[in-house]
């Protein structure tokens, strides 16, 4: 099932935090949003929850509105988070599920897995203040999940984790999406979001300006050539040739754009004639190269 | 009494249940109501059901919470036992006579002090003079005169129930009715066992050199449902505050009302925390009645069950007015440390309905301000429940103004719905009630974009 983000519009007073944004997540994938601060991902997420009221367009799931039977088939994670702190573990994500619709018996059984999952069973009865930030983020990520949700929403959920912590949850956003659920995501970690999502939607302004596969948009605009000819340390012999743009020279490589006309072959044939050729690579743009030039 | 207690009490559970089921029954076909079966069949929580069960729980465990309720149980003890400590050992009555007296009198006035606990001294007063002067001086309690009345110094009323009072009525039905069966020509041998066949039978009249003070048991039911219904509205009045207020300031409310809309939330937690209130309000009078009753405490002893349960229902009534407004203004507040700001608003006519009340305590009639206060839904549950435990309304007012309070409780909820619906998801800063209140208010930017 399909989750649709239709023309959404919000305008606080002079402030447009979403001007038109539509764009679909697919099931059984992990699916990165970004955008820069304030370009109105949050406010896209909790559009999801009813949280916003929207000026105009609609968020749908499956092709139909959603109300609240559809949202508690979904999991949240909010950027500000949002358990209480005061509340035993284990009772606070039993009450979780048990607002999402699970028996009590189901959410008993669901709350000690994830808990044990998550390396946190024997602070159960803890209360979660009593928590180091890393855990009560994996308590947040447990409430979001411990139900069984259909989507997944999380808004910054790598976010004050440390190694161990990214990795434990990058497999289990990983596992979801294998066992087909939406997972859409929000982080400023562009490295790990180039590693563990299949799909992006970058936005800026409050309006869509990338969307697809990683594949995809690391495979759009100008191509890109690492080089290195031995005995060249500042890429010399590919000044002057037309449609090719040297970015960068390092340790004898040199980093090429080259223009949609360039025949790459007569350009290996002109390095092959400066001198040994030890490499010659066509180099994806890395995500955050697509993000800035995307939000730029 | 206590039957009365605990039947009022039970019905107050059992109606909030049944309303409650009846509330997540109707909810149930639409799409904000929760599926009551599992997909295996197993019962689902309804969302109230489940937010209920939760402030119930967390209430009950928390420390604030039992060592609070310790220390008003402790108070009340206070209040009832040292009274009775107070007074010290066994009362007595000093009773003066005055004039001729027929043999069967002595004997009487010593066996009603037996059967009154009172311990009885008699003297002989040389002249009715002589017996009121000792009466103003307070070297006799009751002077019986010429066998035909007692004068006490101050009048007694029906529903005096002091050791004094007590005893003087029991004395004087004893020797109105010797007197009766004197007068038919019974024996005197004959008069004793006579006497008690003969209860209802005119006794002597009891003369009081000043009127009896206006003051009686129901004046102390009416101050202690007073301090009571201040007390606990302020206190649950807080707890829902602070509680809306630590939903919003963590912002567990924006994952709460991703799965249940924020009238059903609010319901919830208004519903729990007056369970718990209503828990508490219950304990602290079956431990004033119990300590009442064992120490035999004149205080507990003279609380007719009436005002007693029209207090409790008064408190009810409070806490449905209240309770919304301190919700509402909970919403508004970003911070703990802006709750006094709000808070105080709120307190103000409680507050004011509160000393207001007890000018009425110490008047034989209401005064207007109390007539007009007593059916104004912030102050009417102050009011009128003093004024009825004083006997100055009628029980048809007490339903009036019981019904207006309510309906005005409703136009409350719907009214803190709205403010609790369009400022609980703002943060970042205080939230205005003109903000709120605006016909076309918007839910305003959130922390994040």
């Amino acid at each position: 099932m399909t989750l649709e983000f239709l023309d959404l519009r919000r305008r606080y007073g002079d402030v447009v935090a979403l001007d038109g944004l539509s764009f679909d997540v697919p099931p059984g994938q992990v699916f990165g949003f970004l955008g820069p601060n304030g370009a109105g991902k949050t406010t896209a997420m909790r559009a999801v929850f009813g949280l916003v009221d929207l000026d105009a367009g609609s968020v749908r799931w499956d092709g139909a509105a959603i109300g609240l039977h559809e949202r508690r088939q979904f999991g949240y994670m909010p950027e500000e988070r949002g358990l209480y702190p005061g509340m035993q573990i284990q009772r606070q994500l039993e009450y979780m599920c048990e607002l999402h619709g699970r028996t009590p018996a189901d959410a008993v059984v669901a709350t000690m897995r994830w808990l044990e999952r998550l390396g946190i069973a024997d602070r159960a009865t803890n209360k979660l203040e009593s928590l180091s930030l890393g855990n009560q983020q994996r308590v947040q990520l447990a409430a979001a999940l411990a139900f069984e949700p259909e989507l997944l929403i999380l808004d910054e959920p790598f976010a004050g984790l440390d190694p161990v912590g990214i990795d434990e949850v990058t497999a289990i956003l990983d596992e979801q999406a294998r066992e087909g659920r939406g997972v859409l995501f929000s982080s400023h970690q562009l490295d790990l979001v180039e590693d563990i999502c299949e799909s992006v939607a970058i936005i800026d302004k409050g309006r869509l300006v990338a969307q697809g596969s990683l594949e995809e948009l690391e495979r759009q605009g100008a191509r890109r050539l690492v080089v290195k000819v031995e005995g060249d340390r500042d890429g010399a012999w590919a000044r002057g040739i037309g449609g090719v743009t040297i970015s960068r020279t390092e340790a004898g490589e040199s980093r090429l754009v080259l223009d949609d006309g360039v025949d790459s072959q007569a350009l290996l044939a002109r390095a092959m004639a400066a001198g040994p050729v030890v490499r010659f690579d066509f180099e994806r743009r890395r995500l955050s190269e697509v993000f800035r030039e995307a939000v730029r | 009494m206590k039957a009365t207690l605990i039947v009022a009490l039970a019905v107050v559970i059992v109606g909030i249940r049944v309303w409650r089921h009846r509330y997540a029954r109707r909810k149930l076909g639409t799409p904000a109501g929760s599926p009551d079966r599992s997909p295996h069949g197993r019962r689902v929580r309804g969302d109230v059901e489940l937010i209920v069960r939760r402030e119930v729980h967390e209430r009950l465990t928390t420390r604030v919470f039992r060592i609070g309720t310790l220390v008003i149980l402790l108070g009340v003890a206070a209040a009832v036992i040292i009274p009775v400590i107070d007074k010290g050992g066994t009362p007595v009555a000093r009773v003066g006579i005055v004039g001729p007296t027929t043999t069967l009198v002595r004997p009487t006035l010593a066996a009603a002090g037996s059967a009154q606990g009172v311990k009885v001294t008699i003297s002989d007063e040389t002249s009715l003079a002589a017996a009121m002067s000792a009466l103003r001086a307070g070297r006799v309690d009751i002077v019986l005169v010429d066998d035909r009345y007692f004068e006490v110094a101050q009048g007694i009323s029906a529903t005096d129930t002091s050791a004094l009072a007590t005893y003087a009525r029991s004395v004087a039905h004893y020797l109105g009715v010797e007197k009766a069966l004197a007068r038919q020509g019974i024996p005197a041998s004959h008069i004793g066992a006579l006497t008690l066949t003969l209860a209802g039978s005119a006794g002597l009249a009891i003369r009081g050199l000043t009127p009896a003070h206006h003051k009686n048991a129901n004046l102390v039911t009416a101050l202690y449902v007073l301090i009571l219904t201040y007390v606990l509205l302020s206190q649950y009045g807080t707890w829902l505050l602070m509680g809306v207020v630590e939903e919003k300031s963590t912002r567990v409310v924006e994952v709460l009302l991703a799965a249940v809309s924020p009238l059903r939330l609010l319901v919830g937690k208004v519903t729990g925390i007056g369970l718990v209130a209503a828990a508490q309000a219950a304990a602290i009078v079956a431990v004033a009645l119990e300590l009442g009753a064992a120490v035999v405490s004149n205080l507990v002893k003279g609380t007719a069950p009436v005002p007693v349960v029209v207090g409790l229902v008064w408190l009810v009534l409070g806490y449905a007015f209240y309770c919304w407004l301190y919700a509402a203004v909970g919403s508004l507040v970003e911070r703990t440390e802006q709750v006094q700001s709000v808070a105080f608003p709120v307190a103000l006519p409680m507050l004011f309905g509160y000393i207001v009340s007890f000018t009425a305590l110490g008047a034989s009639s209401p005064s207007l301000l109390n007539q007009v206060l007593a059916y104004l839904p912030p102050t009417a549950p102050f009011v009128m429940p003093v004024l009825f435990a004083l006997g100055q309304v009628a029980w048809w007012q007490v339903v009036a103004s019981g019904l207006i309070t309510a309906a005005a409780a409703v136009g409350m909820a719907r009214i803190a719905g709205t403010i609790y619906r369009r400022a609980i998801l703002r943060t970042g800063r205080r939230v205005k009630f003109s903000e709120v209140l605006h016909w076309q208010a918007r839910p305003a930017r959130p922390a994040a974009t």
